[in-house]
C-alpha cells in the first residue's frame, strides 16, 4: 500500500505527498498536461524542445541545474505525446531548494534568444544521435505516420524533421509557455523522507502566489476508423531486414487496455513468451522479437517489431506473426499460462514502485488519469484479466483491415 | 518574499551510510546482506570468477554465461523459462570484465522456487549445441547492427588503444570468433571456473527466513577443488595514439578521449574523482557548459574513470555533429589544459563540493543502489570508510591541489584520441 495526501492550492496546482522515512532523500516530480499531441502539423517537436528551454534560465534564477546541484541535487526532465515531466532528485533536507526551483520557472522564464539558438542545436544533434544516426532510427516516423492521418499522434516526439526544429522562433516560445505552463495546468508529487504538512506549507509558499492561466478544453482530431491494412516499405543501408506491425489501442482509462497491454505481455514477456519461443527458437526467423504497448491517453498503438535473420522473407516472416496472432484469437489461453503473465506483472509493478522517484512521477501521471488510487489499483486491474477477455479482445482489436505493417528492407551490396 | 534568494542549505556532514552485514553461505561462499525498502522482493546476485581473465580463447566467457538458461540436466531451454517467467522471476546472466554474474529477482513469497531453478544454472547447465548455434547466429546478426554505430565502433576501439589488442578489458570481436565457438570450449571453462567459489550479495526486503533458505540452498554449491589458476600476465605498454576509424556514412562523429589512470585505492585518487566531476561528471561540467551549453555541438558529452581489478582509465566521450567534430576535439583539449595551468575559482569549486556531497547521498537511495556501490567498495579492499574520508577530503580540497594534480594525471601527451567518423 502506497499512503499519500492530496491537497490543492487556491491556484489550480494539485499537490500530492507520499511519505518514505527509510530515504535521506526527497524526490520532486512536477507535470504539465502538455506534451506533443499539442503541436499543430506545421510546427512539431516543440513540446520537447521547450522542455529543454525550462532549463534554461527563469525570471530571478539565471541556471537553474547549477542551484540544483549547489544543494546536492539532480534533475532531468522528458517529454512525450501527452505530457512533460520534470523530476528532482535532492537530499530531503534542502528540499526547499527544488520548491524555488520549480516555482520560478512555472512563474515566468527568461525568454533568451541565445538559449534558444544554443537548444536548437542541442536538439538537432539529439535528434541525429536517435532517429538519423542510428540503423532503423527513422522507423518510428513512418510508423506513426501511416498509423494517424489526423491525431497529433502521427509525429514523434522529437518532431516530423530537422527543418521544424531549426524554424522555431521566439515568439513561439512566449506563447507556448503562456499556454501551457500554469500551476492550473501541472500536478505536484512530492516522495521521500519528507513531512506531508511541511511540504504542503512549503508548496503554498513558493507556488500558491502564481496566478492561474485560462484553459480552454483540448479538442484533437479524432481517427476515423480504419477498414483497410495499411502498408509502407523502406529500403536503407541497414544490416537486417525489419517488420513493424502496429494496431490501434484502447485509450489508456479503460479496462480494455489493461487486457491489450496484458497480451502483448503474453507475445513477448520473457524468453518463454510465444513470439520469442516460436519465431526466434523455433522457427528461427527473427534474431529478435518484441510487442508493445505505447500505453497513450488517446487511443495508442499495439506494436510488434523484429530484426529477421538473413535469408528470411518479409512476407514469410509477417505470416508466422498473422499465425501467432490467429492462434489467439482462436484458442483459449491456458492457466498456467494466465498466472504467468500475472505473476510477471505483479513483480514488475513490484520492482518499479520500489524507487521513490518511480512512486512521485506515478502518482502524478495516476492523477492526470483523474484515478490516483491506481498507484494501489492497478496490479488488480492485471490480476483479474481471464482467458474470455483476453480472446475477445483479441478478436476486437488485432485484424488485419486494422494494421499497419513496415517493411524495411536492408539494401544488399 | 523575495524570489531572487535562494533558502538555506544544509550539507551533508556524514554520510549514514551502513556496512553489509557479512556471512558465510558455505566454505567458499561470502554473502554480504543489505536489507531495505517497501516491497516485497530480493534481489541475489552471485558473482564468480569466470571472466574475459580465465577464458582459453575470446568469447568464451561471455557466451558461457548467456547459454546458461539455454538447457540443464533436468530442463529444457524452453522448459526453463516457462519455470522462471512462470514465478514472476528475471535471472539474468551476464559476464563482465572481472566476473560473470547470476542476478535473480524475485518475488519474496516464490524464494524458494526460483532459488531452486537457479540451482540449475549454476550448477546443472548442458550447453546443447542447437541452442548455441541460435545464440551465435543471433550475436552475429547484432553484432552486425553494433558495428553500424559510430559509438559502438569508438568505444570499443578506445579500450583497444588503451590496453592492447589482446588484453582482456581490451580485445574486440569479429564474426570468426562468434563462428570458433564449440559446446566443449564453453563446457569445460563451465565445469572448472564455475564451481569454485562465489561471492553473492543479498538486497531488498528479506527477513531470517529467506537468509536461511539461501543458506541451506549455497551449502551445496561451490564445493568444487580450490585449483589455484594461473591468471595470464598480459604485459601491455601503453603508448598514447590518435586513431580515426572511417565509417562508410554517418551525420555524427564519436570522440573518445583519454588514457590508463590510477586506482581506486591510489592516494591521489579523491582529487582525480573531483576532477572527473569538474570536467565532465555532472550536468554543470565545464564540457557540458562548453560544448553543448554554449556551442550547441552535442546532445551530450561526459567523463568517467573506470575501475576494473586489473586496470583503470579516464574517459570522456561524446557524439557530435560531423561537420564540428575537429572543433569538439579542439575544445575538449582546451578544457584539459584549462585544468592544467588554471586554479579552479571559489564559487565554482564551492559548487562542485556541494554537488559531490548530495551526489553521495544518491547513492544509498535504496537497498538496490546501495548494494552496488559497496560492491565497488569490497571488490577492492575497501570499506565505506572510503566515503567518510571522501567527504573530508571534497571539504578540505584546494584550488592549488587540483592543479597539481591536473598537471600531474591529465597530460595532453598522455591521452589517446580515437575518432569514429565518415
Amino acid at each position: 500500500m502506497i499512503a499519500y495526501n492530496k491537497y490543492t492550492l487556491d491556484n489550480g496546482l494539485r499537490v500530492i505527498v507520499h511519505e518514505d522515512e527509510s530515504t535521506p532523500m526527497a524526490a520532486v516530480n512536477l507535470l504539465y498536461d502538455v506534451g506533443a499531441r499539442d503541436e499543430t502539423a506545421e510546427k512539431t517537436g516543440f513540446a520537447h524542445l521547450f522542455e529543454h528551454l525550462m532549463f534554461g534560465g527563469s525570471a530571478n534564477i539565471a541556471d537553474f541545474d547549477t542551484e540544483l546541484q549547489f544543494a546536492g541535487g539532480t534533475s532531468n526532465a522528458f517529454t512525450s505525446s501527452d505530457i512533460t515531466n520534470y523530476y528532482n532528485l535532492l537530499p530531503a533536507q534542502n528540499l526547499e531548494t527544488a520548491f524555488w526551483l520549480e516555482s520560478d520557472r512555472m512563474l515566468n522564464l527568461d525568454f533568451s534568444q541565445q538559449a534558444l539558438d544554443v537548444q536548437k542545436k542541442v536538439v538537432s544533434e539529439e535528434f541525429k544521435q536517435y532517429f538519423l544516426n542510428q540503423p532503423y532510427g527513422d522507423a518510428w516516423h513512418k510508423v506513426l505516420k501511416m498509423c494517424y492521418k489526423k491525431h497529433p499522434y502521427g509525429w514523434p516526439v522529437i518532431g516530423k524533421n530537422l527543418e521544424h526544429i531549426s524554424n522555431f522562433v521566439l515568439d513561439d516560445v512566449v506563447d507556448f509557455f503562456n499556454k501551457h505552463y500554469c500551476p492550473n495546468n501541472a500536478i505536484l508529487a512530492v516522495t521521500g523522507g519528507v513531512k506531508s504538512e511541511a511540504v504542503i506549507e512549503l508548496v503554498k509558499k513558493w507556488f500558491g502566489d502564481i496566478s492561474p492561466s485560462e484553459r480552454t478544453k483540448r479538442q484533437l482530431p479524432v481517427e476515423t476508423i480504419q477498414t483497410e491494412k495499411r502498408s509502407t516499405i523502406v529500403k536503407a543501408d541497414v544490416p537486417l531486414n525489419a517488420l513493424y506491425m502496429t494496431f490501434k489501442t484502447p485509450p489508456r482509462n479503460t479496462q480494455e487496455f489493461y487486457i491489450i497491454d496484458f497480451i502483448s505481455d503474453i507475445f513477448s514477456g520473457g524468453n518463454s513468451s510465444r513470439l520469442h519461443q516460436a519465431l526466434v527458437k523455433e522457427q528461427k526467423l527473427f534474431n529478435q522479437i518484441g510487442a508493445y504497448v505505447t500505453g497513450s491517453i488517446d487511443p495508442g498503438l499495439f506494436l510488434i517489431e523484429g530484426k529477421l535473420n538473413d535469408d528470411i522473407a518479409l512476407e514469410t516472416a509477417e505470416n508466422a506473426i498473422w499465425e501467432e496472432i490467429e492462434k489467439l484469437k482462436t484458442d483459449l489461453i491456458g492457466t498456467e499460462e494466465i498466472t504467468k503473465v500475472k505473476h510477471k506483472i505483479e513483480a514488475h509493478i513490484e520492482f518499479n514502485q520500489n524507487k521513490i522517484l518511480n512512486r512521485a512521477m506515478d502518482l502524478c501521471y495516476f492523477e492526470l488519469l483523474n484515478n490516483i488510487e491506481l498507484i494501489n489499483t492497478e496490479n488488480e486491474k492485471y490480476q483479474k484479466v481471464d482467458a474470455d477477455v483476453v480472446k475477445q479482445v483479441a478478436n476486437v482489436c488485432l485484424n488485419k483491415t486494422k494494421s499497419s505493417v513496415l517493411h524495411y528492407y536492408a539494401n544488399k551490396n | 518574499m523575495d524570489r531572487s534568494l535562494a533558502p538555506p542549505i544544509r550539507l551533508l556532514e556524514t554520510i549514514p551510510f551502513a556496512e553489509a552485514k557479512k556471512i558465510k553461505l558455505s566454505k567458499n561462499v561470502e554473502a554480504y546482506l543489505v536489507a531495505g525498502g517497501k516491497k516485497n522482493i530480493i534481489r541475489l546476485q552471485t558473482f564468480i570468477k569466470a571472466s574475459r581473465w580465465h577464458e582459453p580463447k575470446k568469447l568464451v566467457a561471455q557466451i558461457c554465461a548467456r547459454m546458461l538458461k539455454e538447457g540443464t540436466k533436468n530442463y529444457t531451454a524452453k522448459a526453463l523459462a516457462e519455470k522462471i517467467d512462470f514465478y514472476g522471476a528475471t535471472i539474468s546472466t551476464k559476464a563482465h570484465y572481472d566476473y560473470v554474474s547470476i542476478t535473480l529477482y524475485t518475488l519474496k513469497k516464490f524464494l524458494p522456487q526460483t532459488l531452486a531453478l537457479q540451482n540449475e544454472i549454476l550448477t546443472n547447465a548442458i550447453f546443447p549445441e542447437k541452442e548455441l548455434n541460435t545464440i551465435i547466429n543471433n550475436s552475429i546478426q547484432q553484432l552486425k547492427v553494433n558495428l553500424e554505430k559510430t559509438d559502438y565502433i569508438a568505444s570499443t576501439g578506445f579500450l583497444s588503444e588503451v590496453f592492447g589488442a589482446n588484453h582482456p578489458y581490451g580485445y574486440e570481436v569479429c564474426q570468426q570468433d562468434y563462428e570458433a565457438l564449440n559446446t566443449d570450449n564453453l563446457k569445460k571453462f563451465y565445469q572448472q571456473h564455475y564451481p569454485q567459489s562465489a561471492k553473492v550479495y543479498i538486497s531488498g526486503k528479506f527477513d531470517d527466513g529467506d537468509i536461511a533458505i539461501i543458506q541451506s540452498n549455497y551449502g551445496s554449491l561451490f564445493n568444487g577443488y580450490q585449483s589455484t589458476i594461473k591468471l595470464p600476465n598480459y604485459e601491455f605498454v601503453y603508448h598514447p595514439t590518435k586513431k580515426i576509424i572511417t565509417t562508410p556514412n554517418c551525420l555524427q562523429a564519436a570522440i573518445r578521449v583519454g588514457g590508463p589512470t590510477i586506482a581506486k585505492t591510489h592516494a591521489d585518487r579523491y582529487c582525480l574523482n573531483i576532477l572527473n566531476i569538474i570536467i565532465g561528471g555532472y550536468f554543470g561540467s565545464r564540457l557540458m557548459k562548453n560544448i553543448r551549453e554554449e556551442k550547441g555541438y552535442t546532445y551530450s558529452i561526459n567523463s568517467t574513470i573506470q575501475s576494473y581489478l586489473n586496470g583503470n582509465y579516464f574517459l570522456i566521450s561524446t557524439e557530435v555533429g560531423k561537420d564540428v567534430c575537429d572543433a569538439a576535439v579542439n575544445e575538449i583539449f582546451v578544457e584539459l589544459k584549462r585544468l592544467r595551468t588554471e586554479p579552479i575559482g571559489d564559487s565554482e569549486l564551492q559548487l562542485v563540493k556541494n554537488y559531490i556531497c548530495g551526489a553521495l547521498l544518491h547513492l544509498i537511495d535504496g537497498p538496490f543502489k546501495a548494494t552496488g556501490v559497496l560492491k565497488d567498495l569490497y571488490d577492492f579492499g575497501l570499506d565505506t570508510r572510503y566515503f567518510a574520508n571522501y567527504i573530508n577530503k571534497v571539504k578540505s580540497v584546494t584550488a592549488n591541489e587540483l592543479l597539481a594534480c591536473a598537471q600531474k594525471y591529465l597530460k595532453e601527451e598522455a591521452l589517446t584520441q580515437v575518432i569514429a567518423r565518415c
